[in-house]
């Protein structure tokens, strides 16, 4: 088994989807999280100037939060077993990446944060959740895609668990994605990484 | 040999990396471009965006990146182990996130010229900076694996698209602009760029 150390900020955000995939795999991994005070030192030593990144053993550190996901969901059979499975958990995956990014998490107005926010939620996020929602309410699977748990499982749970920042009932709206939600948590994996993962917003 | 339907606008876009892996490839396919119907084609669509790719008239992919990646990993251009797959990923990755900053559709000329230089000084200088950087000192003709990935592929998508707002930009990094031009002189990728439609984006 490879040595893994994962480097991010102390916060869930681009990292959380690969600890839960970590945790599920019952995988140790080193799990460092950078100081608000420490980054400007560190960041010209990255390989794009950005977080998270992964490193194997000793080979060069990985970036990109989406190719580091990718890459741990086929190491550890996360990634629905065909390549066109993992093609529709990727396109899950992109989705909420993308909706995800509408948000104007960084804006310093308030006004104007609060308004980019309902932009986001109305005209990009609801729409996919519905989407994605009633796929799987006809498709009466108990996972999303490939019969079994994946990547696109735990992004839909990560995306979930984020998302009550902005709306605080958000997931309640979507019932089957909500109750896949709560298998996922349910996991014991996964239930004793959350019961004991640091404690951020985001 | 699967069929493959590719569905975009009548442009290049984000549609335009697919197309050049399955050109790269060999591989037929239909490139279906949506003229005027397309009120009538976002309800057939996962989520109401293109690009959308159907395999054997299968379930809709969409997803520019999700497709890029299943048809590199489809058509042996993704460097073949996973870490090679995974550092492919990563340049693909940071390269076309640059194009979401492209100012398609800027008309005020100033505002243009604006919005690439803080593309260019924000962003993708940075980004070059650091593949050039890898690739020089790996001395390869290519990015990852010694051998011709989707990597490079996207890498001359993107300057083939960066040139209609700059097209010095790439002169900057010697040796991704001999990359991208040895990709660009690859024969089935000239034999595209010679015959693909001549589009506004």
């Amino acid at each position: 088994m490879p040595n893994y150390k994962l480097v991010y900020f102390n916060s869930k955000g681009r990292a959380e989807v690969v600890r839960l995939m970590f945790a599920e795999a019952g995988i140790e991994f080193e799990d460092k999280r950078v100081q608000e005070e420490d980054w400007p030192q560190l960041k010209p030593t990255m390989p794009f100037g950005q977080l998270p990144v992964l490193y194997i053993d000793d080979k060069p550190p990985l970036p990109q939060s989406g190719a580091i996901e990718r890459y741990v969901a086929r190491e550890l059979n996360f990634d629905g077993g065909s390549s066109l499975a993992f093609a529709y958990i990727d396109m899950v995956c992109n989705v909420l990446e993308d909706v995800g990014s509408k948000v104007p998490f960084m804006e310093e107005d308030e006004a104007k944060k609060a308004a980019g926010t309902k932009d986001a939620l109305e005209n990009h996020i609801y729409p996919a959740f519905d989407k994605i929602e009633k796929k799987f309410k006809e498709g009466g699977e108990e996972f999303l895609i490939a019969k079994r748990l994946t990547l696109a499982d735990l992004a839909i749970f990560h995306f979930s668990d984020v998302a009550r920042v902005i709306d605080a009932n958000f997931i309640t709206k979507y019932p089957t994605l909500d109750a896949l939600c709560k298998r996922v948590a349910a996991r014991p994996s996964i239930k004793k990484y959350l019961e004991n993962r640091p404690k951020t917003p985001l | 040999m699967p069929t493959y339907k590719l569905v975009y606008f009548d442009g290049r876009g984000r549609a335009e990396l697919p197309r050049m892996l399955f050109a790269e490839a060999g591989v037929k396919y239909e490139d279906f471009r949506v003229k005027e119907n397309w009120a009538s084609e976002k309800p057939k669509t996962p989520f109401g965006k293109l690009p959308v790719l159907t395999v054997d008239g299968g379930e809709p992919l969409a997803e520019s990146g999700a497709i890029v990646r299943y048809l590199a990993r489809e058509f042996d251009l993704d460097g073949g182990s996973s870490i090679h797959a995974a550092q492919a990923d990563m340049i693909h990755t940071a390269v076309i996130d640059l194009s979401n900053d492209f100012p398609y559709f800027e008309e005020d000329k100033a505002k243009l010229a604006e919005r690439v230089k803080t593309l260019e000084e924000k962003k993708a200088n940075l980004v070059f900076e650091k593949i050039e950087e890898r690739l020089k000192a790996s001395g390869s003709q290519f990015l990852v694996a010694r051998k011709l990935t989707y990597a490079d592929i996207a890498v001359a998508s993107f300057v083939d698209a960066f040139k209609d707002f700059d097209d010095s930009f790439i002169k900057k990094f010697p040796c991704l602009d001999a990359l991208q031009q040895r990709i660009a002189s690859r024969p089935n990728i000239k034999k595209w760029f010679d015959n693909r439609p001549k589009t506004m984006f």
